[in-house]
């Protein structure tokens, strides 16, 4: 992340380069950050080209999962209530 | 469960009879239980309702609700400020998202099918707002990730 943050986006092939870490860890953590929401890969010829995702995109992702996050508890609270009344 | 940016979709399987899962969306004493706040009347299509917000924290907090479409044990629409959680501002101009439930039958009960939409048309300045205030939950989410790719490695 800290490379991608200093030197802009990058392939998969210049974030490998120079550094010991393998080619497939560096794809899996990329996956990682891109389900987190951190970064974002767009094809570009033969190769993803990984960069960080804006902020307030993230942000807005992070909205969403905000009030999914509160829908999820809220839609557990109605089912304790109605399955509750229903065994009694 | 699907979400994109506009829409955040939930489905749940309700182990009780269709009119009480009915009951506990549209009574406004059962909806307020569940939902955490207090409906100002029922639920009728056309109106508008305010709630006043009972969750731990958010009690001076109020939301509007206007009500689109309620028909009997089947559907229910409304819409809303989502996260409507700062004091001074006025959130009256700003476009509401659309909530609506849907009920089907099953046999082991009711599936409920909630979505809320139109989550593009909120600014987006307004929904990164809604974290500034809560820029530790990030830094912890943050290191939550690191572990992680810590232990994939």
């Amino acid at each position: 992340m800290e490379r991608l943050c200093a030197a802009g986006p990058l392939s998969l092939s210049e974030l490998t380069a120079g550094t010991r870490v393998s080619r497939q860890a560096i794809a899996k953590h990329l996956r990682v950050l891109a389900d987190a929401g951190l970064v974002a890969g767009e094809r570009s010829g033969r190769e993803t080209v990984w960069e960080l995702t804006p902020t307030q995109l993230r942000d807005a992702q992070r909205f969403l999962d905000a009030i999914s996050e509160r829908w999820d508890d809220a839609l557990e609270r109605l089912r304790a209530s109605v399955e509750e009344d229903d065994q009694e | 469960m699907t979400q994109t940016s506009d829409r955040i979709e939930k489905q749940i399987l309700l182990r009780a009879p269709r009119s009480r899962v009915w009951k506990a969306l549209t009574d406004p004493q059962q909806f307020g239980e569940w939902f955490g706040c207090e409906l100002s009347g029922p639920f009728k299509a056309g109106e508008r309702l305010r709630g006043r917000i009972t969750a731990k924290g958010y009690e001076h907090l109020t939301m509007d609700l206007a009500v689109e479409r309620v028909q009997p044990e089947t559907a229910l629409a409304f819409r809303w400020h989502p996260y409507a959680v700062e004091v001074d501002v006025d959130y009256s101009s700003e476009p509401m998202t659309l909530v609506s439930f849907e009920l089907e039958e099953r046999d082991a009960g009711v599936l409920l099918k909630v979505v809320e939409s139109g989550f593009d048309q909120i600014p987006l300045a307004r929904r990164a707002q809604a974290f500034r205030m809560n820029d530790e939950g990030w830094a912890a989410q943050v290191k939550n990730v690191e572990r992680y790719l810590v232990q994939a490695r």
